[in-house]
């Protein structure tokens, strides 16, 4: 699958910028997000909403909304560039090697096609196969994917499932390409608590049972830390931090990590608290650190520079003039 | 049971309403005669009784397809219905058949493509057809077409004296077709004839086309609305990032979905041109239902407009039903 590349990541984003072009003016949700998830390996995103967590999953599939562009740095897969295929390649992109979940299950299947229709045609849209093989592959996924009797799920339509059943069948839509990379938007949100928990545990035993590699976003950090190994923080359009899970959760760099996990610390059964200031406007650009209006240890450089980048080993990244945390 | 309650509904309202508009002796008979006739006649047709009476005796003729008979012509309506039915439904037919040409495609490209400029050219056919009256654009058309072109030299002369303009269901000296549906270009196939279903297609054309341009705004407008809808729901984006083609995605998912409120306004624009292409009708001479039923208002001929108003209620009914019927077989939530 890996063609010797010099550093071997399956997917690799470099400075990549989306501009948004509303009526009110051009909004910039994403500013220059770097991130490589390498064969096989479980990533997570956390940030707030509007940190741009959803868009960068946009910007790997090129699937932008009316009026947004992706408008500089690079979206490699396996080295070659994501925004330089014409239309059909990127048709055999999308599923084949990269395949994403929703985040509301239900609307992100079609309420007038079956199960059976939909995980068939995305199995079929993926590879030249007859009927016959898709209904099978069908059935056998929505087995592993823990349905007890899958021939009534697959006569059935979306508005007949719950939202867990329904993510199940999200699931099973985006195995059904056969891709080496998922993408999972906010996979769990919508569900109540035992649903998350078993919907997680599927999502990483199915990508792990068939060596894919696992990309996913949410703004609940016990979520992502259950299944990611390697954690990014996302800030105003920017992954500000990245690192191993261990790292990340017991002692990271970027202030705004630690007044992330500060807020969701369950340790101390406190209420979760808020961070201070507000959320930064994504009308700007900015050319310095975003966070610096919240940040509790701002310097004079913060003012006056721009961020630079530390790269701490193989794996961690910091967008911060602090440098790392040590202590 | 629900259509028999609305038709029963459309009965009672429709009689009503014809009763409280006055006498139709005067109309029948004229003023110049004598009390006594007058009170003959009134009682001749039934009107001395009471109007519940009145009522039961329609209602009972009308189970038995009896419509009742013209004051005026002396003509069973039920009679002049089956001729001028279908002088109609092939006008609104073929009126609708010229908006699924032009309003459907525009609309479903205006949803796809919001500032394209065919979105533009779209939206600017609609708001010209909704801001001009039908009988109106009927007579410029004719008259840009067949009085405004100069005169040709002599002998020829005038050109609508050369070309005349298509009115009527057929020109003056043409024999119509063996009835068979009522539908002069269907007639006309069935007769193997094809000099004679061109030419009544022909005379279709410019009403079609007038209708259609002031009647089609509102589907154009409803399929932009349905298919931008569509367009940005979340499975549309789905069906993308599974690698599915625009062209599997347009026809599987955003179609399809868009479809039921289109399919509605069709419906509803097919049953509201039965009765509203009457001033159409009047300006290309089309003897259809609408023309019909203007002319018997005009005589207070109470069989002849109630008998147009069921009939135009129970075409309505039969189109929803059809409409239903479709919508339970393409889309799965409405059949739980």
């Amino acid at each position: 699958m890996n063609s010797g590349q010099a550093n071997g990541a399956l997917l690799s984003l470099s400075g990549v910028e989306v501009t948004i072009n509303t009526l009110s003016g051009p909004v910039h949700p994403l500013q220059g997000v770097d991130l490589d998830v390498y064969p096989g390996e479980t990533v997570g995103l956390v940030g707030e909403s509007g940190s741009g967590k959803s868009m960068t999953l946009r910007a790997i599939l090129r699937l932008m909304p009316p009026g947004g562009a992706i408008t500089g740095g690079s979206v490699k897969w396996q080295d070659r560039s994501v925004l330089g295929l014409d239309t059909d390649e990127l048709q055999a992109y999308r599923g084949s090697d990269v395949a994403m979940i929703y985040q509301n299950p239900v609307s992100a299947l079609d309420p007038m096609l079956s199960v059976e229709r939909q995980i068939v045609d995305a199995f079929k849209a993926n590879r030249a196969t007859s009927d016959g093989v898709a209904e099978e592959f069908a059935r056998d996924a929505l087995r592993d994917l823990e349905f007890g009797n899958p021939d009534v799920i697959l006569n059935r339509y979306p508005h007949q499932l719950s939202g867990g059943m329904a993510q199940r069948v999200n699931i099973a839509l985006a195995l059904a390409c056969g891709p080496s990379l998922i993408l999972a938007d906010e996979p769990t949100t919508g569900l109540d608590m035992t649903t998350q928990i078993r919907v997680l545990d599927l999502l990483e035993q199915q990508v792990h049972a068939r060596n894919a590699a696992l990309l996913f976003i949410s703004h609940d950090l016990r979520a992502v830390s259950r299944v990611a190994r390697n954690i990014g923080i996302m800030y105003a359009g920017q992954v500000v931090e990245f690192g191993p899970r261990e790292r990340i959760l017991t002692d990271p760099s970027h202030p705004y990590a630690r007044a992330l996990l500060e807020c969701m610390d369950l340790r101390t059964g406190e209420r979760p608290r808020s961070i201070p200031g507000l959320v930064p406007r994504m009308t700007e650009e900015y050319e310095l650190c975003a966070f610096r209006d919240r940040c509790p240890s701002r310097m004079a450089a913060c003012d006056e520079e721009p961020l630079p980048v530390h790269k701490l080993g193989r794996r961690r990244r910091l967008l911060c003039h602090l440098g790392p945390h040590h202590g | 049971m629900v259509l028999a309650v609305v038709l029963l509904a459309v009965v009672i309202i429709g009689f009503t309403i014809t009763r409280s508009t006055g006498t139709p002796l005067y109309a029948s008979l004229g003023v110049a005669v004598s009390e006594a006739i007058i009170e003959q006649r009134a009682e001749e047709m039934g009107l001395n009784e009471p109007i519940v009476v009145q009522f039961w005796t329609y209602l009972t003729h009308l189970l038995q397809g009896d419509l009742g008979v013209s004051r005026i012509s002396r003509i069973p309506v039920a009679e002049d219905i089956a001729l001028k039915l279908p002088a109609t439904a092939e006008m609104v037919f073929f009126t609708l058949m010229v908006s699924f040409i032009w309003a459907i495609p525009l609309g479903v490209r205006a949803g796809l493509r919001p500032d394209g400029k065919l979105a533009r050219l779209g939206e600017g056919m609609a708001q010209f057809g909704v801001s001009v009256p039908a009988f109106w654009l009927g007579l410029l058309f004719i008259f840009l077409l067949y009085f405004l072109p100069p005169r040709l030299p002599e002998p020829l002369g005038p050109l609508p004296s050369l070309f005349p303009p298509p009115l009527g269901r057929v020109g003056s000296g043409i024999t119509p077709p063996e009835m068979v549906t009522g539908l002069y270009t269907v007639d006309a196939l069935i007769a193997g004839d094809f000099r004679l279903a061109w030419h009544t297609l022909w005379h279709l054309i410019l009403p079609a086309v007038t209708l259609s341009l002031t009647s089609g705004p509102p589907l154009f407008r409803v399929t932009r609305s349905a298919v931008s809808e569509a367009v940005s729901s979340p499975f549309v984006e789905a069906a993308y990032s599974y690698g599915l083609g625009r062209r599997t995605v347009l026809i599987r998912d955003v179609l399809r979905n868009a479809s039921p409120p289109v399919l509605n306004l069709a419906a509803m624009t097919f049953g509201y041109l039965i009765g509203g292409g009457v001033l159409v009708e009047v300006v290309f001479s089309w003897p259809g239902i609408g023309s019909y039923a203007v002319w018997g208002m005009d005589n207070s001929d109470y069989d002849v407009v109630l008998g147009v108003v069921i009939i135009a209620a129970v075409i309505y009914v039969i189109l929803y039903f059809i409409v239903d019927l479709i919508q339970f077989a393409m889309d799965p939530r409405l059949r739980d």
